[in-house]
């Protein structure tokens, strides 16, 4: 038993020394009377010593080779280096910019925990907005509610009381127990507090980003002041948002800067009023499960206690983890990337594989004098695995340097929602997963051409001969050659099928003539009565036209191209459908089609008459009618008098081509106040909303850009 | 004085040591004696993984050569396997103990010890 013990031990010995290292630590231990634990545990350490030894020096050598023997192939080097590059560059770019949506958790503390509450409806849509009151009971009465929070409007704040060459920062209206629900810590700074809600503060926090390159990180930015738009009512800045923070929200908000107290909505909210979406922080060992099912107890005791609402098509409040809302849209078109992306850097290691595979052929001879002085084969596999591994690590190295070479020109073409979370290639994850590519890769691509050059038929290369071995070759080359042209052909299907969707959207009719279009945005400060409103803005399409080069130049209430239609429905019950108050011109500006009738014309908007233009849905869906039949029909929507249809013009499509065509209605941009305005809901008393805004559009008539002092 | 080029690889430390050992114990340099007499006469402990792992280090790269001596004259004697230097080996200490009296010429090192005292 005792020997038995010894000799294992021994086995950690490299065999041609395991007899003498025996011999001497018997001897050893017989010298200093030890016993054979001792004599075990020094074979263990001899052994163990000569294996580490050994594995770094034949590690070491076999690396001395592989740099040797890939300087003397430079142009196979230099070749393969740009492969893995590539393949490896596309994959570490993309994971930079998909690592926040698909792997991260989100950067508050226990994530898991926070739930949006939203209202959806019949169909499981969800609501852009839902009843304040039931987020106000809810916070109070759910007993799995740790804190409820509500972010809202994202404003605009200039540095100073004049406007910021610079471009103005994006604040997000939020309660002042956000960073508190979400576990996060300002940077600098204090984070807003109950009192700064009790005492109306106007306060803000700023982003890392903002602090780093809006107030070049300025020790003193604590204390600053800067001012809302077009207000200009001071604001003083009391922290700093740690680097990486989302802004929570209903939806992913890339373009906020930072958040802005907003006080009212705890204290302030009328009992009709609709909030945005709040996120609730759930007890930690409350599931979303048990949480929904308490508050849809609650919700139903709420609805009763308030007043019966106009629209009375069913809804449901339903709790979704704020990953999911934030994410989810996304998630598909994001793994359809990390596939594409996957597909290039096989594609890439079947070409390594192949060249691999060629240039082994030149080197069956030293194989196989290496294999007949007594070389093993997993030595042969190691030494092609160890230049495949160089090769990985050179590639994954140039691709690490040319993707921070062209970070800003990444970023630039990414959409705002990517680019502003995506992580920089300094950050752990990306080099480890970089790392861990190129490791795959080496495997991927270098372990059949090693193994096949430790498999080589030695008789017929030592005797001049190739006839034996060249048929196996023939069959491994067919297969690499197979697998190269079946991922090319689908990463070429893939790409001609993503050509093809994007010429057929690029041919998709918008309804409207995109080129030579410009929008400006025009903000009302809320002292300024609507018809005051509908002045300005007259003078401002005025100061347009008048502009050399301006084509035509019109006004609308909300820009339809910003995505912000849920805002104009025409009335209860008539969701899906829009309204649009517009000038004189707008069609012309839009250059949208006319279909029938004619457009609005300048004493119609002046006289705010009872005039209307219907969209070719709109016209399907109230009237039933040909285009030209509809001409002289009148339409009567809830609380507004009766508008005779003059024109019937093209549907246009919003920010996104894919959305669909909202049944809408465009009248004269006159508001009256007869008549309800359904972009006022339930934020217009709030002080911190945004005021209310409306787009100019004018169209060039040549195409160039025009100056700012013509603007 | 003038520089020969350094054509010699530079030993390390421990290598140094282990072939000065083997040098002096002739043909009866193997492990244990090779470690006993760095211990008594250089003052240093090397583990015997470290003997072990030089020794390879050395042959391999041509500076030892080793040989299994015939058993021992003792009840179940076993061979041994005997080190001896190689020319190469003798070069390579050579080259060392040069380099190290060359960049010792001329300082206090040259000086007998009661002198340092």
């Amino acid at each position: 038993m005792k020997a038995r013990v010894v000799r294992a031990a021994l086995r950690l010995v490299p065999r041609d020394w395991r007899s003498s290292v025996a011999d001497d630590v018997m001897e050893a231990a017989a010298t200093e009377n030890r016993g054979w634990a001792w004599a075990a545990w020094q074979a263990v350490r001899v052994g163990a010593r000569m294996r580490v030894a050994s594995t770094v020096d034949s590690t070491r050598f076999d690396l001395e080779y592989a740099l040797r023997s890939l300087v003397r192939a430079r142009w196979f080097t230099a070749a393969a280096t740009l492969i893995f590059a590539l393949g490896i560059g596309v994959n570490v770019a993309v994971f930079t910019a998909v690592d926040r949506a698909l792997f991260r958790k989100l950067p508050y503390e226990s994530p898991e925990q926070i739930v949006v509450m939203r209202e959806v409806d019949g169909s499981g849509r969800p609501l852009g907005t839902m009843p304040a009151a039931i987020a106000l009971e809810a916070r109070r009465l759910h007993r799995g509610f740790a804190d409820l929070s509500v972010s809202g409007f994202t404003g605009s704040f200039s540095l100073g009381r004049e406007p910021d060459p610079g471009g103005q920062l994006r604040l997000t209206a939020v309660t002042h127990n956000t960073l508190e629900l979400l576990g996060v810590q300002v940077l600098r700074g204090r984070d807003f507090s109950a009192a700064d809600a009790t005492d109306k503060a106007r306060v803000a926090l700023i982003s890392f980003d903002s602090w780093k390159h809006r107030f070049a990180a300025a020790e003193d930015v604590v204390g600053r002041t800067i001012f809302d738009w077009p207000e200009s009512n001071s604001v003083e800045i009391v922290g700093v948002l740690p680097e990486h923070f989302i802004p929570p929200s209903s939806f992913l908000n890339p373009l906020s800067d930072g958040l802005v107290l907003d006080p009212d909505t705890f204290t302030g909210a009328p009992p009709t009023a609709r909030s945005f979406p709040p996120y609730v922080r759930l007890e930690a060992n409350v599931s979303i499960e048990a949480a929904q099912a308490e508050l849809n107890g609650l919700v139903d005791g709420i609805r009763r206690s308030l007043p019966k609402p106009a629209d009375s098509s069913a809804t449901f409040i339903q709790l979704v983890p704020l990953n999911s809302v934030l994410f989810d849209r996304y998630v598909d078109y994001l793994w359809l990337i990390v596939v594409a992306a996957s597909l290039v850097l096989a594609l890439a290691c079947a070409n390594l594989g192949s060249l691999m595979l060629v240039r082994n052929r030149s080197r069956e001879h030293l194989a196989a004098t290496q294999i007949a002085l007594g070389a093993p084969s997993w030595r042969l596999v190691r030494a092609g695995l160890v230049e495949s591994l160089l090769l990985s690590i050179a590639g994954t190295a140039l691709s690490l340097l040319v993707i921070s070479w062209s970070d800003a020109a990444l970023r630039a073409v990414l959409p705002p929602v990517f680019s502003r979370y995506a992580v920089g290639i300094a950050d752990g994850r990306v080099l480890t997963f970089a790392l861990l590519t190129a490791f795959l890769c080496t495997l991927v691509a270098g372990a059949y051409p090693s193994w096949r050059i430790s498999r080589v038929d030695l008789l017929p290369l030592l005797q001049g001969s190739e006839r034996s071995s060249r048929a196996r070759r023939v069959v491994a080359g067919h297969t690499l050659l197979v697998a190269e042209a079946a991922l090319s052909i689908i990463l070429v299907a893939g790409a001609a099928t993503t050509v093809r969707s994007f010429a057929s959207l690029s041919r998709t009719d918008l309804g409207f003539g995109p080129n030579d279009l410009y929008t400006v945005v025009v903000g009302w400060p809320r002292g300024i009565e609507p018809g005051g409103q509908f002045q300005q803005s007259l003078l401002v399409v005025q100061a347009l036209r008048s502009t050399p080069g301006v084509a035509s130049a019109a006004a609308v209430d909300i820009n339809p191209l910003s995505g912000a239609i849920g805002m104009n429905a025409l009335g209860p019950g008539l969701r899906g459908t829009s309204r649009w108050r517009v000038t004189s011109g707008f069609f012309e500006a839009m250059n949208m089609r006319l279909v029938a009738g004619r457009q609005l014309s300048g004493v119609e908007v002046a006289a705010d008459a009872p005039v209307a233009v219907l969209s070719e849905s709109g016209l399907r869906l109230w009237l039933g009618l040909r285009a030209d039949e509809a001409i002289g029909k009148t339409l009567r929507f809830p609380g507004e008098p009766g508008r005779e249809i003059v024109g019937v013009v093209s549907d246009i499509r919003s920010s996104h081509a894919a959305m669909p065509i909202r049944r809408s209605i465009c009248r004269s941009a006159l508001t009256t106040s007869g008549v309800p305005s359904s972009s006022s809901g339930c934020r217009r008393e709030r002080r911190l909303s945004p005021p209310t805004s409306e787009a100019g559009f004018f169209r060039l008539a040549s195409p160039r850009h025009p100056s700012r002092s013509a603007m | 004085m003038a520089r020969e080029p350094a054509d010699q690889p530079l030993l390390g430390e421990v290598e140094q040591l282990v072939l000065l050992a083997v040098l002096r114990l002739g043909s009866d340099g193997y492990a244990v004696p090779i470690r006993d007499i760095i211990r008594s006469e250089a003052g240093i402990e090397l583990s015997r993984g470290t003997i072990y792992v030089t020794l390879e280090r050395l042959e391999r790269k041509g500076y030892v050569t080793s040989w299994f001596s015939d058993p021992q004259a003792v009840r179940g004697g076993k061979a041994r396997r005997i080190f001896r230097l190689k020319p190469a080996g003798l070069a390579a200490v050579r080259a060392s103990k040069r380099a190290i009296d060359r960049l010792s010429a001329g300082t206090i090192l040259m000086r007998p010890a009661k002198e340092l005292a």
